[in-house]
């Protein structure tokens, strides 16, 4: 069955994984915190000093985090869900099931990091009418509308059909949070992106480019689990019902046998 | 065919397990259109410029709207009927306007760096404006009470990068 | 440092938040696990070869 304090959902090869990734976030949090510098530049007319300060140390959670909640989870999920409408397979449906859920969490995080950088940085914590966030807030609330949807006993088909609607309808938000910044330039106090214009470098890119690592190694370690998880969880249904058929079976033959 | 064997729950029981997230679904398809309504209906959440703000400043009279530009130096820490404010000239593509900002500034306020200004116009001057040594002093002033700074997305620490503040002549 | 109530806060709640959700994952898949024939927890019981993953 399983070892004593070790997940049910490990197998050498994740645990392998498990064990990068949180080195990879111990050496994330020390370049972080103890090797970049602060945002401080000069300003180039007034000479005073500009920048974000210490807050930009949140970045590079926020960043990462960023580009797998809102859009790479969502995509897996959108592509597993295509793979679940032609091929009507569970594997495609479970595989939806573990990106959405991880990213749901990674795009709920994205917007309370967001909120507790806002507020130093831009003086709010929350800014409604700002475009990037309210798109990143409606594709959260679809995605937390998608796990809903799953716990709504239903044909197990069913639900997965309808589960699959849903993460494609959520998907069509992907492009509008991405391209937000630049269509609604007046409306909208996010900045552009950083990394697509390349206004960064040395040490602040090396460390965000690190961040961006460590988190997909995180998300993929994450997914990997909670596929285990939900391939069990299908097992275990199978298993219920075959157990109900013998159950069932055994008290057919027992009345069969009493009557005759 | 395990599905057609399979006991399955009875109908009242399947519907009670069926509503609890029915009505997770129902709330949240009541935020997006909640979140849809006040971001598309709220017309103070469009940004104008301060070029922009003082073309229109007929039409604008009496509304609020918000405003992007950026704060010149020579700011003044002041008080106005009795609440601490911080008078200063703001700009944007060579267009300058007073501002009285009611409240205390954003952490990061300074010169140099844009902000996003809600208030409306005002018709008058005050005195303080007389002190600042780029103010616009055109019998109008905006009188403002919401601050959100608009940071850049450069992380870059030259300082080659052109400004706002110097398509306000404020280079030479 | 500047901001550093923002910066632990930001972090923590981070941390705080994937660590529950891991020991939550880890808690179903044992207490489902239970309920699952071993020959059919695959990535356990089989070569790594025949898990999708």
């Amino acid at each position: 069955m399983f070892k004593q304090n070790q997940g049910v959902t490990s197998s050498p090869k994740s645990r392998l994984l498990g064990f990068a990734t949180l080195l990879g976030l111990v050496t994330l949090f020390v370049f972080a915190f103890f090797l970049t510098d602060p945002d401080v530049r000069l300003h180039p007319t007034t000479g005073e000093e500009i920048g974000q300060f210490d807050a930009v140390r949140l970045l590079y959670l926020h960043v990462p985090m960023a580009i797998i909640g809102p859009y790479l989870a969502p995509l897996v999920g959108a592509v597993a869900s295509v793979g679940y409408l032609i091929k009507r397979t569970p594997w495609w449906d479970v595989t939806a099931n573990a990106a959405i859920e991880v990213g749901t969490i990674f795009c709920g995080l994205v917007l309370v990091q967001g909120s507790i950088w806002g507020r130093p940085v831009w003086n709010t914590w929350w800014e409604w009418g700002d475009v990037r966030i309210m798109t990143t807030l409606i594709l959260f609330l679809m995605l937390l509308g998608y796990l809903a949807l799953r716990r709504i006993v239903a044909d197990e088909h069913k639900q997965a059909r309808r589960s699959a609607i849903v993460a494609l309808v959520a998907a069509i938000n992907l492009p509008i949070i991405n391209r937000s910044v630049e269509w609604w330039e007046s409306r909208t106090l996010h900045q552009k992106s950083t990394l697509s214009e390349l206004k960064i470098e040395d040490l602040t890119f090396f460390t965000l480019m690190m961040g961006i690592v460590v988190f997909l190694m995180l998300f993929t370690w994450l997914v990997l689990h909670r596929f285990r998880l939900g391939w069990l969880e299908k097992e275990s249904l199978e298993q219920e019902a075959l157990t109900a058929i013998a159950e069932r079976r055994a008290e057919a033959t027992t009345n069969e046998e009493e009557t005759s | 065919m395990t599905d057609d064997l399979a006991p399955s729950p009875t109908r009242p029981e399947r519907a009670k397990r069926r509503r609890g997230p029915i009505a997770v679904i129902v709330l949240l398809l009541i935020a997006v259109a909640a979140v849809l309504f006040v971001t598309l209906g709220d017309a103070t959440l469009v940004f104008y410029e301060v070029n922009e703000v003082v073309e229109q400043r007929e039409e604008l009279v009496e509304k609020r709207f918000r405003v992007v530009g950026t704060p010149l130096p020579g700011i003044v820490e002041t008080s106005v009927d009795g609440e601490s404010a911080v008078i200063f000239t703001f700009c944007a593509a060579g267009t300058y306007a007073d501002v009285a900002h009611i409240g205390d500034p954003a952490e990061l306020f300074q010169p140099g760096v844009p902000v996003v200004l809600q208030g409306e116009w005002v018709s008058g001057s005050l005195l303080e404006f007389q002190t600042l040594p780029n103010a616009a002093r055109d019998g109008w002033y905006l009188l403002t009470d919401h601050m959100v700074v608009k940071h850049d997305n450069d992380y870059r620490t030259d300082q080659d990068r052109e400004t706002d503040i110097e398509s306000c002549g404020l280079k030479e | 440092m500047t901001h550093l109530g923002y910066l632990i806060a930001g972090w923590g709640i981070t941390l705080i938040v994937i660590l529950s959700y891991i020991t939550s994952v880890f808690r179903r898949a044992r207490s489902v696990a239970s309920r699952v024939p071993s020959g059919r927890q695959r990535w356990m019981t089989s070569s790594e070869s025949e898990i999708r993953d």
